[in-house]
């Protein structure tokens, strides 16, 4: 018990420790505030009453974080699919299972739902369970469609319960510091954004029997999912918004299935443009048929470029044939000695080696972006760790509804955009007063 | 136009810096000065520059060059005669290889920077300062005074094909431009005579006292025959011309 209390508090401060910022970090981040080891120690030896519906890879790996969550008790399961539900309750012994999320709801010893189902079933769950009093958790994205998001969106709005979405960059220490100082002018102004996620899989999963196709391969399928965009894109769309606190106004791309003609409905092939009201951008890629460029989040400054995902900035003028740089140095350094200053130094704009700097100091977890179900260190388990303590407090996380919000509505918008073939406005009716255009 | 001006405390420096003017970069580097005096001289070179660039630049169509050049003019303003005079006063000096005017049209871009400096130099001795390092672009250089933890100001010359420094050089007073082709920016220089571009892989590198005769110079040795070379060389006597065939 001691144990497994250190391992929760470690959470927080492996994440926050090494940033520092206290309080200016809690303004600008405030969702940060409702975990903190200080409300930790507050709550004791109370334990949140959890149950998980949908007991697939990403909730049986929820469930391997929960054990070391201390203020956590798995007390239920829920999934249709037996041989999941099976090797869930495997995991954790004493929990009551059924395969109905109804059936569930109506039991009063639950604080809270975890929600892992596919995306098509995220929003009718999340209603279900608010409406009966529970506290949730929902995986990303927000929902399947845009008059889901702001029903669940309206829903948070009047409700007193607590409500998550697994949105764990925002709980990432890479992404913490790496926000905080691009804020701080780090690279200076941002001048645009560039995301892509590469892989090289066909994204199916074993179908033991035909019939279950549709349910266990829900990725591919129109009715339970919004395809690479809300599956991959979702995050760092999100991230993209939180930098610069604005939303981007206009949307457009184009989307394909080049590769896996095997059936499936949702393209494999995407390329978005965002852009928002003062002309900035962000382009967006996707594909699952070739791995190379991997997964990057890069916030692009008029100084320098911060690369999110491996926590590390590149700096323009390192990459600059700059005597007036080195003479500065040595006016510093009280030192004398040659500059190349002199001479036309034109050269072809090819891409030049850039020097990495970290943001953290310490090690950090680089996500390949090659899994399906998670990564190390992402910060999926300090987001679960503060569901289960909101559920204990009833303390909610500040703008992380929001943030799933805006993120979502700016995938959805992006298929609208790709399978119309137009210029896409974001529409009135989503917008929310905490959007800025 | 944006600009950067820094103190430095602890090096006791300034560093004005503007990003793009006239097609590229300017600094001015002032060591042991007080930050209020070099406030003042470098708010007046910016507003040189400034001013210098809208009136000068071709590319931009609201230029008086740029107006002139399309024929929606019929006169000269007063400081453009004056620009164009003393780029013309370089036409005989030259024996025809510098012109600010070729193929009808006029082009400051082998002057401009030049005139910058040389504007740079006579600001900074005016106001009593000693020492200073100006840097256009990397290619049109002055070194006022000397460096203040060495004799002079210290620069080598790269060749921009890659095979490293070509030559070390000592600035003290001295004004230094460069002109070449390099890999990406070949064919920019012209011969006013012949109208031919010239495509040479070669970098000259002049010093001489005045800014404005090494910009002019180091374009005019770029497309010299031997012949003119060797008569340039005699009427710009306190000049030194390093040449490099790369
Ligand atoms: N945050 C992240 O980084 C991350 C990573 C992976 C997956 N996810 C999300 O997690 C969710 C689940 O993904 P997955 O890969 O685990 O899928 P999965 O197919 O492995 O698991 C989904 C499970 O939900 C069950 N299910 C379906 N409908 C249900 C219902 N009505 N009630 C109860 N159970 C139901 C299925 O039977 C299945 O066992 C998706 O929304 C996905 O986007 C998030």
């Amino acid at each position: 018990m001691k144990e497994s209390v250190d391992l929760s508090k470690r959470m927080f401060l492996k994440t926050l420790g090494s940033i520092g910022g206290g309080i200016a970090l809690f303004s600008t981040m405030p969702w940060l505030k409702s975990c903190t080891p200080e409300k930790l120690a507050e709550i004791g030896a109370d334990k949140a009453r959890v149950a998980l519906i949908g007991c697939g890879s990403r909730g049986q790996y929820h469930l391997t974080m929960l054990r070391g969550i201390p203020h956590a008790q798995v007390v239920a399961l829920c999934d249709p699919y037996k041989t999941n539900l099976r090797a869930a309750s495997a995991m954790v012994p004493g929990a009551k299972l059924f395969d109905d999320y109804r059936k569930l709801l109506e039991h009063k010893d639950i604080d809270g739902v975890i929600i892992a189902t596919p995306l098509g079933s995220h929003a009718p769950i999340t209603l279900d369970a608010l409406s009966s009093g529970k506290h949730v958790f929902c995986e990303k994205a927000m929902a399947l469609t845009m008059e889901q998001c702001k029903a669940v969106y309206d829903a948070y709005t009047h409700t007193d319960r607590v409500l998550y979405f697994c949105m764990q960059r925002m709980y990432d220490p890479k992404y913490i510091e790496g926000v905080k100082k691009i804020r701080e002018g780090l690279v200076g102004e941002v001048v645009g954004m560039r995301c892509h996620w590469f892989r090289n899989a066909d994204w199916r999963r074993p179908v033991p029997d035909p019939s279950l196709e549709r349910s266990i391969n829900w990725r591919l399928y129109k009715e339970h999912s919004a395809g690479l965009m809300t599956e991959l894109a979702c995050h760092q769309l999100e991230v993209c918004n939180w930098t610069i606190d604005k939303m981007p106004s206009e949307i457009m791309g184009l989307g394909d299935i080049v590769y896996w003609k095997d059936g499936r409905e949702v393209y494999d092939s995407v390329n978005v443009t965002y852009r928002y009201s003062d002309g900035r951008k962000i382009c967006y890629e996707s594909l699952i048929s070739n791995k190379y460029n991997g997964m990057e989040d890069q916030i692009l400054g008029k100084k320098g470029t911060v690369d999110l995902t491996r926590g590390v900035y590149y700096l323009e003028e390192d990459n600059e044939f700059s005597g007036i740089r080195q003479l500065l140095a040595q006016l510093r350094d009280k030192t004398f000695a040659t500059i190349p200053a002199a001479g036309p130094s034109w050269r072809p704009e090819l891409r030049n080696p850039y020097l990495p700097h970290p943001i953290v100091t310490g090690p950090v977890s680089v996500n390949a972006g090659q899994s399906m179900v998670a990564a190390e260190n992402d910060g999926s388990d300090l987001i679960l760790s503060a569901f289960c303590q909101s559920c204990i407090t009833g303390e909610k996380a500040e703008r992380v509804v929001e943030e799933a919000y805006c993120a979502t509505l700016l995938c959805l918008l992006a298929n609208m955009a790709m399978e119309e073939k137009r210029l896409i406005h974001f529409p009135d009716e989503y917008k929310i007063p905490y959007m800025k255009f | 136009m944006r600009s950067e001006f820094s103190y430095s405390q602890e090096g006791r420096f300034v560093h004005g810096h503007i990003e793009r003017v006239m097609g590229t970069r300017f600094d001015m580097v002032i060591p042991d000065i007080a930050e209020s005096a070099a406030r003042m001289i470098w708010d007046e070179m910016c507003s040189w520059l400034e001013h210098s660039d809208a009136l000068l630049d071709r590319f931009n169509a609201d230029s008086e060059v740029a107006r002139l050049n399309a024929g929606q003019l019929d006169s000269t303003s007063e400081h453009l005669s004056e620009w164009i005079e003393m780029g013309e006063g370089y036409s005989p000096r030259t024996l025809g290889l510098f012109s600010v005017k070729t193929g009808g049209q006029l082009d400051f871009g082998g002057l401009a920077k030049g005139v910058a400096v040389r504007h740079a130099k006579e600001l900074l001795q005016s106001r009593g300062v000693l020492n200073a390092f100006v840097d256009f672009g990397g290619s049109s250089i002055f070194g006022l005074g000397h460096h203040p933890y060495g004799p002079e100001w210290k620069v080598n010359l790269m060749d921009p094909f890659g095979g490293g420094v070509l030559k070390d050089l000592g600035l003290r007073d001295m004004a230094m431009s460069t002109s070449g082709n390099t890999p990406g920016y070949i064919g920019h220089i012209v011969n006013p005579l012949t109208g031919e571009k010239c495509l040479s892989r070669r970098l000259v590198c002049v010093l001489a006292d005045d800014p404005v005769d090494a910009e002019v110079l180091s374009t005019a040795f770029m497309i010299a025959s031997p012949e003119q070379k060797n008569k340039l060389s005699d009427s710009f006597s306190s000049v030194k011309v390093c040449i490099f065939d790369l």
